[in-house]
């Protein structure tokens, strides 16, 4: 049962050997090792006797011989845990190809190509780009506003190796505005005769950037209201305990689409706080149970006995126990990030017209029930991701639950 | 989205009438419209950050109107919060109708809506939870299928699925079976009242499907977890041990315990029934109380904007004491009253 149960043992095997803290130790002591299950082989404290750089030595000797042979760490075991879910694992690898996407949309869909050969020179246009929006270099000035498309035709430029999507998120093509999915635009334009494709390549920036920047805002303040609740108890517990519930009545998307309606500018990043400051109750609650737990664990008097100021036991010793249970919360609360994010661009506020997003282009199927193009594809990609990170959470979950682990 | 604050809009800033006529006249106009709904009184007891413009009309950065200022009572949240007390909820900055009036005739609307599509998913979900739960020990693969196409339906945008049925059900280049917006078709004054009722939930169909998919699959996802967790329990083997057939196991032993935690969802749901949804209703024009909070929102209307997100929120507490108070019904284990140590 013990070796089953790391959640509730974790604690005790720092508790099992204080002698690093004894003697001061205590900065040495990696995270990892409160971790060691299923690994008992506590080294025998060297007496105190003897030599502080020979026992430093031996210790440190020990502790390298120990690791080796340690064959399951907590996390390794959660890894384990985690990759029996094969539903979970593939939900993950779709979640590091939406990222591969995001990070790759340039190289993906631009209007620019990513070789060519113009007037005998050797040019990389996309990556010129970035330097260029870098100050580091600039383009002459007869290519500054080029039309590389035309370029090639006029026979100017050759040798030209294109992205696979020739367009860029904005590149208006209006011949062809309100296409339907064809060879040219793979998956239709809008009304104004963007590619939908490549603006739903670049909107996935927008979407995993919205979900991993406001759950890292609610983790912030989850964590440290969270943490400070659980640990110092008494009118501190009951001050936040209110807060967290005050927000929590709080009808989130209302309040949301409130504030930016009412701001006069919406920005990405403005959304981005919102939902943090509206979704770190449901982490602070997890943190503040499991900070009530541990604060009353054998380890954390012991070091508390030892004289170890407050801010060190919590960073040091409680902290790293309780982060679980956030985990999860964060993978489900990125979901509804960029679900709420989504909503937003479909009801027409938030990011400002100009930024395709899929919410956005899911909007523009409202105006023009005819373009079922405009509905099917960034819909299915708000789902793809919605579901990634919510089967990602729920692999978690269940990785980290003592209860279904054999 | 509308610019400009409300009293602009009102004044018709932007408009063309608004610039071909008297510019100062049209300007005191404003003025006047602001000083009725206190709009030109500071919105807090102290201003922290003054208002103040440079020479081009534009704010000055947040440093250089650091200030701060004490306003006293005469404030808008004061103002605000004194007829909140007396029972006075304002009146529309849109039509001059007092604010509750327009609040209450749309309540019914989305309350009707809320309470078929929870009924819907609690008669659809139990069963869907009871069977899957069954099927885990004897025929996972049933329970591994059910389970994921929970979690899928779970996960669909609803925003997604409403505008994917509108387009391929609702009369676009697809099929027309189902009307694609409002509750009524356009000869509903002239009809009788048996037709106009079928007319209804002819139009409710699309509305109904996207509010409940969702918390069908949550409820579902919830029933079958509970009862998973129940049947694992000592008094559900000593009933298999002592030979009851596995129907009786499961409907009368195990049931009762594992609908404990649908039962507080209940409470949970109240928020829902009236305050409905803001996207669903604008989707599908529904003159719900979602589509009034969306009208208000792009208009400016702050008594309303306020109103129904107080409402939502007040309601919010309630459906957490309400479930609170209902799980210490419905399980005895659970006492409020401390207990002697």
């Amino acid at each position: 049962m013990e070796e089953k149960n790391p959640f509730r043992n974790r604690g005790q095997f720092q508790a099992e050997k204080p002698s690093a803290e004894t003697v001061g130790l205590v900065d040495r002591v990696p995270v990892h090792d409160e971790y060691l299950v299923g690994q008992q082989t506590a080294q025998t404290a060297p007496l105190p006797e003897e030599l502080p750089s020979a026992f430093e030595t031996a210790t440190a000797h020990a502790r390298t011989e120990s690791r080796k042979n340690v064959t399951q760490t907590f996390w390794s075991l959660v890894r384990h845990q985690y990759k029996k879910n094969r539903v979970a694992v593939y939900a993950l690898y779709l979640v590091y190809f939406l990222f591969a996407i995001a990070i790759l949309a340039d190289v993906l869909a631009n209007d620019k190509p990513l070789y060519a050969n113009y007037k005998g020179t050797t040019y990389f246009p996309v990556f010129k780009q970035y330097l260029a929006d870098l100050r580091i270099s600039a383009w002459s000035s007869d290519l500054v506003m080029a039309d590389w498309k035309e370029l090639e035709q006029s026979g100017a430029v050759t040798n030209a190796i294109w992205p696979p999507i020739r367009y860029s998120e904005s590149d208006e093509d209006l011949a062809n505005t309100l296409a339907a999915p064809s060879s040219a635009h793979l998956l239709g334009t809008d009304g104004i005769g963007r590619d939908v494709l490549a603006g739903m390549i670049h909107a996935s920036r927008i979407a995993l950037s919205i979900g991993f920047v406001s759950m890292s805002f609610a983790i912030l303040i989850g964590v440290v209201l969270g943490a400070l609740a659980g640990f110092y108890g008494g009118w501190v517990d009951s001050l936040i305990s209110r807060l967290i519930e005050v927000v929590l009545t709080l009808p989130t998307f209302f309040l949301i689409i409130a504030v930016v309606a009412m701001v006069q500018q919406g920005s990405v990043w403005l959304i981005m706080v919102l939902i943090g400051l509206t979704s770190w109750p449901g982490i602070a609650r997890f943190t503040r149970g499991e900070f009530l737990r541990i604060r009353n664990m054998e380890f954390v008097t012991a070091a508390s006995a030892l004289g170890l100021k407050n801010s060190r036991i919590i960073m040091r010793h409680v902290l790293p126990n309780s982060l679980a249970p956030v985990l999860i919360t964060a993978a489900f609360g990125i979901a509804g990030a960029i679900l709420i994010e989504a909503g937003l661009s479909f009801l027409g506020f938030g990011v400002p017209p100009t930024v395709v997003t899929w919410g956005s282009v899911l909007n523009d199927a409202r105006n023009d029930i005819h373009a079922w193009w405009l509905a099917v594809f960034p819909g299915f990609a708000i789902f793809l991701a919605v579901v990634a990170y919510n089967l990602v959470g729920d692999g978690l979950r269940d990785a980290l639950d003592p209860r279904l682990r054999d | 989205m509308a610019p400009g604050d409300p009293a602009e809009l009102k004044a018709g800033v932007g408009t063309e009438g608004a610039q071909r006529g008297n510019q100062q006249l049209n300007e005191q106009i404003i003025q006047q419209i602001r000083a009725q709904w206190h709009l030109d009184k500071p919105i807090w007891y102290w201003t922290v950050f003054s208002d103040q413009k440079d020479s081009n009309d534009e704010l000055l950065p947040l440093t250089k109107r650091l200030t701060f200022k004490w306003n006293g009572t005469n404030n808008q949240y004061h103002l605000w919060m004194a007829d909140q007390l007396q029972g006075n909820f304002g009146v529309s900055f849109q039509d001059q109708r007092p604010v509750m009036d327009k609040i209450l005739e749309r309540v019914p609307i989305t309350a009707f809506l809320s309470l078929i599509s929870i009924f819907l998913s609690f008669i659809i979900a139990i069963p869907i939870g009871i069977y899957s739960a069954a099927k885990s020990r004897e025929n996972s693969k049933i329970d591994r299928t059910v389970s994921t196409t929970l979690f899928v339906l779970y996960s669909l945008p609803s925003f997604w699925i409403a505008t994917m049925l509108i387009i391929f059900f609702g009369g676009g280049d697809f099929l027309a079976w189902f009307p694609n917006n409002g509750l009524h078709g356009n000869d509903y004054p002239y009809s009788t009242w048996l037709a106009n009722t079928g007319d209804l939930f002819w139009h409710l169909v699309l509305p109904i499907l996207c509010y409940t998919y969702g918390s069908l699959a949550f409820l579902s996802r919830q029933m079958r977890g509970s009862m998973l967790e129940v049947i694992r329990q000592d008094y559900i083997r000593t009933a298999r041990a002592k030979g009851l057939a596995e129907k009786v196991v499961v409907y009368k032993h195990a049931l009762r315990n594992s609908l404990i935690p649908i039962l507080t969802i209940i409470g949970g749901l109240l928020p829902a029934v009236v305050s409905g949804s803001i996207i669903l209703e604008t989707i599908f024009t529904i003159p719900g109380l979602g589509l009034l909070e969306f009208n208000a929102l792009t208009s400016r209307d702050y008594p309303v904007i306020i109103e129904t997100g107080l409402i939502s929120s007040v309601l919010t507490l309630v459906g957490i004491l309400l479930s609170d108070i209902l799980y210490s019904v419905v399980d005895p284990r659970i006492a409020f009253t401390k207990k002697s140590a």
